[in-house]
């Protein structure tokens, strides 16, 4: 089932050297895949990029052959498209691997003329006036770079620069030549045998972060906080019903070269410049095939509207919607959570069924159901704007420990906070979040109040100190929590004042609708 | 076990989503700058277990790592988002392998061959074997059809989001899909017809929303939210915030108020709930009317800062301002979003007439507002430095401000000069002025009608 045995007994003929008596079994059936997502090396916080997945997998698949009696070449195709051949480890053959190619010459326009070259093709030129086509043999004596030029009995000529419509066509497909991205490797066996192989290598064009959702209860000082793992392939290449796990940590990863010279170079006829107002442009990649450019998601919003579905929906109870909004205010736990391991020195989170990592597309499963957590809100002025308001950084801040209800591994990505209002979770801000291990004080802003605001004045004493006043405005009913980072070692030490993170700090409570004037000399 | 609930009809019914929507029961809430939170309930039709959802009609700039799906008896498995999108050269690249029909047009007499071919490579060209040979499609240029049996599944129209739902239960069940998106925004445009002669001014408060998500929101509960809200750019490494641009330079604000407005709050951020529901197009402007106070106190007041302690080359003209407070008492009333005042006057024959306009930040009440609307005609200031001399290790500069006011009534001009950072002293001045901070003093000083006021200063500064 899992395998084609191809012999092409008639490019042998005309195949001289490589593969002289090599019989070749192509492979392009996968019976097992595992998928495991590294995050980008590169990011230090934040959410994974869908347009530009800059992590990397490592895949294995298990895939059945046949081998021949003999030298063989196992032509494994359909592997991803962003692998590094030199990350490559095929297992499972009887006498192991006697070399690996990975193919990047691809069956194209090009790499047919370029496979082709200095052999006999058929050359079909069509009369316009009377629609009879004329065969004849050619050979192809130069090309694919910068046009290719055409032997016939009547002497050289260029292609496609008669102005009369040719074109050629050729007896088959040249064994080098495959339509997707293929790893070949050279293999001797004493006897035809079924042969089970795993296939491991590593590939760029993958990445994952984690997204968290916190959601607060101000009253109870308490938030709940959903974490989903989104992962994301950026290739051409689909791994159905895969065992994914995700790789959360940094494990060393080197700057990788280009996959060298582009994969597919476009067929260029050169004469002069003849396009026509339906040329379409192909663009080669030097890399993987990313997603798309934004512009072309601009140019279908204009055909938005022909997207349907079959039948209107019903139209909900109003009863039936004030239940559902009640209930719908804690979210439903989710049905399928990856779980944690420690792996080494690394953190590795298992999706514990099969799931489908498609191609250019990304998943959402979830990681982290955490209830009632113990937060605190603070207004923070990192900095104050001379004679001019400004406004609090609004932080929530929460002790990673199992005691305040939390205690886990948090792998970087980005928060978005909701507070509920009338029973509805609304948004107020989101963050990116670096990796936080158990035990850390995890804080990040969530946004600016527009109700706590700073204005700071003050002298130049001379000497190296300066004295300053920050006035610092409450507009809540209530009483706030607030920190405010000093310019220095302050002259005199009070209540509240302290290093925090390498920053002298001053805590204070600002009373509600009140402003408190804060006065203190660096020196 | 799983089947898609809804089909991808794009191509065979392009227009008739038009009049309809699969959208549910949908409420917006819009933050300033661009940004807004969907919460759209619909009615899923679920079978007891699990069943793959594809939700049309959401928008077209969804930011699906934020889609939440919450409601009665289900259960999350899994968010897919598909980029994959159906476009000709995608639809040939997935038909690698598989055999099409084409059709060839003979050019001389129309006559047309059909043939099936199987699609061996689309690699920037397709290559195509046709029984037992080898071609380029549309190599030589003349008239070839190609047509496909079907559509692949996994191609898009748009990018589109599905969902794979446990379900305790079969039926329809509603759940609320939410989702942050960008192209929503809102902003303030405030309209004030200021009395001078009353001292008291009409201020009207819009709200400006625009939609340009690619999406129309049918129906919807709007939400407007005033507050700095974080937004992380997920282009960028590292987690750069951005900001709202109300945030900073914040120049109409001239004391900072400590009153809670009665408004709806989120945290620290104001709600102006829109009071009907309302169908909010793409690429539509709608305004919404929120604040009408009539008879606010305000004054006309001139000012002029001199930046530092140098001279003016010309007179300059006074900045004209109008000044009020949000306070309940005397005041507004309210907190103001961040927007656009633009101020009116009558004029002689009793038509509004426009005198300028300037932002405001996002002001709480009880604030005090200086907005400046313009320069003075005939309310001037110049600067001079008289003298400047070394006493010792320190410097004394004396300045003279000449005001002058060609109205045919008397001004008050607030005269400040800046940049006394450090220990700038006064050490003389003919008018007593108000050392409002550590950089700056201020003096008011009355100009009368058709006249002209000398004040000076003497100032002992290091530099």
């Amino acid at each position: 089932m899992g395998m084609r045995l191809t012999l092409f007994a008639l490019v042998m003929a005309t195949m001289p050297v490589l593969t002289a008596r090599a019989q070749v079994v192509v492979s392009d059936q996968v019976s097992d895949v595992s998928v495991t997502i590294y995050r980008d090396p590169n990011r230090k916080a934040g959410a994974a990029n869908a347009r530009w997945p800059g992590g990397y997998a490592l895949i294995t698949e298990t895939r059945t052959i046949t081998i021949p009696a003999g030298d063989a070449v196992i032509r494994f195709e359909g592997v991803a498209e962003g692998m590094l051949p030199e990350s490559a480890l095929v297992k499972g053959l009887p006498s192991g691997v006697r070399e690996k190619n990975r193919d990047a010459r691809l069956l194209s326009p090009a790499g047919l003329v370029d496979a082709y070259l200095k052999r006999r093709v058929l050359l079909v030129r069509t009369s316009l006036k009377t629609g009879k086509r004329v065969e004849q043999d050619a050979i192809i004596s130069a090309g694919p770079d910068g046009g290719v030029l055409i032997e016939t009995p009547q002497g050289t000529e260029a292609l496609g620069c008669s102005g009369l419509p040719e074109r050629m066509r050729y007896d088959g497909v040249p064994t080098g030549l495959s339509a997707k991205p293929t790893l070949s490797v050279m293999t001797r066996s004493d006897k035809a045998q079924r042969a089970t192989i795993t296939l491991t290598y590593i590939a760029q064009g993958f990445d994952w972060s984690a997204h968290y959702v916190a959601t607060t209860n101000t009253e109870k000082g308490q938030l709940d906080l959903l974490a989903w793992a989104t992962l994301m392939n950026g290739g051409a290449q689909s791994f159905p019903r895969a065992r994914v796990q995700l790789i959360a940590g940094r494990a060393n990863y080197q700057r990788k070269d280009d996959l060298g010279t582009p994969a597919v170079a476009p067929l260029q006829l050169q004469c002069w410049p003849m396009d026509t107002t339906a040329t379409h442009p192909v663009t080669a990649y030097t890399r993987l095939p990313f997603y798309s450019a934004p512009t072309e998601q601009i140019e279908l919003q204009a055909y938005e509207k022909g997207y349907s579905r079959r039948g209107s929906a019903p139209p909900v109870a109003p009863a039936m919607m004030d239940r559902m909004l009640s209930l719908s205010a804690p979210a439903p736990p989710p049905a399928m959570i990856a779980t944690q391991e420690n792996f080494g020195d690394l953190k590795l989170y298992r999706i514990p069924e099969r799931v489908t990592v498609a191609a250019q597309a990304s998943k959402q499963v979830a990681m982290i159901n955490q209830k009632q957590v113990t937060f605190d809100r603070r207004y923070y002025f990192g900095s104050v704007t001379w004679n001019q308001a400004t406004p609090a950084e609004i932080r929530l801040e929460m002790l990673n420990t199992k005691a305040k209800g939390l205690g886990l591994p948090l792998p970087s990505g980005q928060i978005s906070t909701s507070e509920m209002v009338d029973e509805n979770p609304l948004f107020a801000g989101e963050a990116a979040l670096r990796d936080y291990a158990v035990g850390e004080d995890v804080f990040y802003q969530v946004g600016r109040s527009t109700l706590v605001k700073a204005i700071k004045t003050g002298r130049n004493d001379g000497a190296g100190s300066a004295t300053y006043q920050v006035s610092i405005s409450n507009a809540h009913a209530e009483a706030v929590p607030v920190e405010l980072v000093l310019e220095g070692r302050p002259a005199t030490m009070a209540d509240g004042i302290a290093q925090r993170d390498g920053r002298w700090t001053m805590r204070l409570t600002v009373p509600a609708n009140e402003t408190s004037v804060v006065a203190y000399s660096i020196k | 076990m799983m089947k898609p609930v809804f089909a991808v009809l794009a191509l065979t019914c392009p227009f008739a989503a038009l009049a309809q929507t699969a959208q549910g029961d949908v409420a917006v809430t819009i933050y300033n700058e661009s940004l807004a939170l969907v919460q759209d309930t619909r009615t899923l039709d679920l079978k007891a277990g699990r069943t793959q959802v594809e939700f049309p009609d959401v928008s077209a700039q969804i930011r699906s790592e934020t889609v939440t799906l919450a409601g009665a008896d289900i259960a999350i498995v899994e968010q897919n988002f598909d980029y994959d999108l159906l476009s000709p050269d995608k639809l040939m690249a997935k038909a690698v392998g598989q055999t099409i029909t084409i059709v060839r047009t003979n050019p001389a007499t129309g006559a047309e061959t059909r043939e099936q071919a199987k699609v061996l490579a689309a690699n920037g060209g397709i290559v195509l074997q046709i029984g037992n040979r080898i071609e380029v499609l549309r190599d030589d240029g003349l008239p070839v059809r190609v047509v496909f049996d079907k559509v692949p599944d996994n191609l898009r129209a748009r990018p589109t989001l599905s969902v794979t739902i446990q379900s305790q239960k079969g039926g329809a069940i509603p759940a609320r899909l939410s989702y942050l998106t960008p192209g929503l925004g809102w902003k303030a445009d405030y309209v004030a017809l200021f009395d001078e002669k009353a001292g008291a001014m009409d201020m009207q408060g819009w709200l400006t929303l625009t939609n340009n998500t690619g999406t129309t929101y049918a129906n919807a509960k709007t939400l407007l939210v005033a507050g700095l809200v974080n937004q992380v750019q997920p282009q960028q490494y590292g987690g750069y915030n951005r900001y709202n641009q109300y945030g900073q330079g914040d120049q109409s604000l001239e004391s900072e108020g400590t009153e809670t407005a009665s408004r709806g709050r989120l945290g620290d951020y104001y709600l102006y709930p829109l009071p009907e529901r309302t169908t909010i197009a793409q690429a539509q402007t709608k305004q919404v009317g929120f604040l009408d106070v009539t008879g606010v106190p305000a004054r006309r007041a001139y000012q002029y800062v001199n930046g530092w302690l140098g001279s003016t080359q010309q007179a300059i003209s006074a900045s004209s301002v109008i000044k009020f407070t949000t306070s309940a008492k005397g005041g507004l009333g309210d907190a103001l979003p961040a927007g656009t005042v633009r101020a009116y006057m009558r004029d002689a024959q009793g038509n509004p007439q426009f005198i300028g306009e300037n932002q405001i930040g996002h002001t709480s009440m009880g604030s005090g507002l200086a907005v400046r609307t313009g320069e003075a005609f005939d309310v001037k200031v110049s600067a001079t430095v008289e003298k400047r001399e070394a006493l010792g290790k320190r410097w004394i500069t004396s300045m003279r401000y000449k005001l002058t006011n060609a109205k045919d009534e008397a001004v008050t001009v607030d005269l400040a000069q800046d940049g006394l950072w450090g220990d700038v002293k006064i050490r003389a001045q003919s008018l007593t002025g108000n050392r409002v901070s550590a950089d700056r003093v201020e003096w008011s000083v009355k100009v009368p009608a058709n006249g002209t006021v000398d004040v000076t200063a003497v100032f002992e500064s290091r530099y």
